[in-house]
């Protein structure tokens, strides 16, 4: 838990939102500090993606203050959360097609100030995933389901955000590509970007995550330091499996 | 060889031509879904810029293709604002059907104040450039349409450069695949639209200038050049670009060799019958995608 007591990069209090009428997340609060990585773990349907788009803007929240940096992002549209650096990588990866791989890392540097620096970027992320130089020119839907997380990932690297948001990095792949998601998810967290993801259960996450927060039925019902949370009995009966029994 | 250096030549000139005015409306089909009826308009104004300027004021060809740009770029904005912008997101609306209409709206709106202001008859406009060159043994090549190739490829040649390695190139290209990561990626797609617009007109009235040079400026000079465009994009491939290039000049080749080798008046049954026979084995065009709506 690096970090710990200097001020957070984001902090989320009594954030409540949804659809239409009705909530789907209520009340919750958490803090990720500089530098750590914010895992919330809970079951799917319960609102875990909606935590993140109340977060990066996608949705309006009904009520609740979120503050990046220490300043109020609650009011602002969600491109003007991503160019102060809040960067939300949803599920589904939502490529370029018809775009090359390095075509696609560009576009994660499109606003001005992204765009002069997008060299030095796009090294950076080749180096985090090497895989990318050797398919640049490809057409990203050639890509492997592992290899198109990694340019989402990337794109979402080339603006230096402040805070990464991603919505189920494990989704959808083979375990084996898993791995290697969580491998790179893990150098970039050690560079220093502080990051927030979600998952439904712990198989993956231990080598990552700083702290770690339990939503159910759309509200943290714990959270703590991610060994004490997985130490836990009753949390470990419903998001370890058998595994780690 | 005589023959086939004229069908050569034909075709580059006829397939360069097609191009110009086809590749606005595959542009903007592939960023907005929507089939433009407003661009045959676009080029009959060029054609009317291109006979004030040149016959009636005497300024020199540069200021008329100056000006049938500014012209157009100004006027495909009004019409993306009017006829497209207001119907996009809409709920329950057909966007592709509906904005077939309202563009063509548009364009019987400015052939008909172009009818009132210039009447019903042919203007004469003069060549930006005079005299030919014989190629070969009796083919002959016009200045005019040398330069009309030639600006034409250039133009095409600069889209392309655009399109692969600036900035809004690749953002313009991004939208027509994923509006919403684009939004995600921050790129205002609420003021690329109408410049998308402005930017195809432009090219349009700029073949609206060299057509009137080979034919008239007037009222209904923009009908033939629509349908040409409308057949290149359909059969290229709808929002395929490099499918429109392609599709251009393969038109122009068989209109080219139908008419040198076969005689004039079947050039028109043969592309149609040909066009018609690919269209049936690959009805996505040449080059294009099977693709769902988007907006």
């Amino acid at each position: 838990m690096p970090a710990a007591d200097a001020s957070p990069v984001l902090s989320v209090r009594g954030l409540s939102a949804g659809y239409g009428e009705s909530d789907i997340i209520h009340d919750v609060s958490f803090d990720v500090g500089a530098g750590e990585t914010l895992v919330i773990v809970g079951p799917n349907g319960h609102g875990k993606s909606t935590v993140l788009r109340a977060i990066s803007g996608l949705i309006s929240a009904s009520t609740g203050e979120v503050e990046l940096d220490g300043r109020r992002i609650d009011g602002e549209r969600a491109e003007v959360r991503s160019e102060r650096g809040l960067i939300h990588i949803p599920q589904g990866d939502h490529l370029f097609p018809e775009l090359t791989v390095e075509e696609n890392l560009l576009m994660g540097a499109f606003p001005a100030a992204a765009w002069k620096r997008r060299a030095g970027e796009l090294d950076r992320v080749y180096e985090l995933f090497p895989k990318l130089r050797e398919r640049r020119e490809q057409h990203a839907r050639t890509l492997s389901g592992g290899e198109r997380r990694m340019v989402a990932v990337g794109r979402g690297l080339m603006r230096s955000p402040r805070l990464l948001v991603i919505d189920e990095p494990s989704l959808g792949l083979a375990p084996v590509i898993v791995e290697a998601v969580y491998e790179t998810i893990e150098r970039i967290a050690a560079q220093g970007t502080s990051i927030l993801l979600v998952e439904e259960n712990f198989t993956h996450i231990e080598g990552v995550a700083d702290r770690v927060c339990v939503l159910e039925m759309g509200r943290i019902v714990r959270s703590g330091a991610a060994a004490e949370i997985a130490a836990d009995a009753t949390v470990a009966q419903s998001y370890l499996g058998v595994l780690e029994a | 060889m005589t023959d086939l250096i004229s069908i050569a030549v034909t075709t580059v000139v006829l397939g360069s031509i097609y191009g110009l005015v086809a590749i606005g409306m595959t542009m903007i089909y592939g960023i907005l879904r929507v089939l433009d009826m407003s661009q045959g308009s676009m080029v009959m104004v060029g054609g009317f810029v291109g006979w004030g300027i040149m016959t009636s004021a005497g300024w020199s060809p540069i200021v008329a293709l100056v000006a049938a740009f500014a012209a157009c770029f100004a006027l495909g904005v009004v019409t993306q604002l009017v006829s497209v912008q207001p119907l996009i997101g809409r709920r329950g609306v057909d966007f592709e059907m509906i904005t077939f209409i309202t563009t063509f709206a548009v364009a019987i709106v400015f052939s008909n104040v172009a009818l009132q202001i210039w009447g019903a008859g042919q203007h004469p406009v003069p060549n930006i450039v005079s005299g030919s060159v014989e190629l070969y043994n009796g083919v002959n090549l016009t200045y005019q349409s040398m330069l009309m190739a030639g600006v034409s490829i250039a133009i095409m040649i600069a889209f392309g450069v655009f399109l692969t390695r600036s900035r809004y190139g690749i953002a313009v290209r991004a939208i027509a695949q994923d509006v919403d990561a684009a939004r995600l990626m921050g790129v205002p797609i609420k003021r690329v639209f109408p410049v998308v617009m402005g930017f195809a007109s432009a090219l349009a009235g700029i073949a609206g200038v060299f057509l009137a040079g080979q034919y008239f400026a007037s009222p209904t000079a923009g009908d033939q050049p629509l349908l040409i465009a409308l057949i290149v994009v359909v059969f290229g491939g709808l929002g395929s670009l490099p499918g429109t290039i392609v599709a251009a000049y393969a038109i122009g080749l068989i209109q080219a060799s139908a008419s040198t080798l076969i005689g004039t008046t079947w050039a028109l049954p043969i592309l149609y019958g040909v066009i018609l026979l690919v269209l049936l084995v690959r009805p996505q065009g040449l080059l294009g995608r099977p693709m769902e709506a988007r907006l």
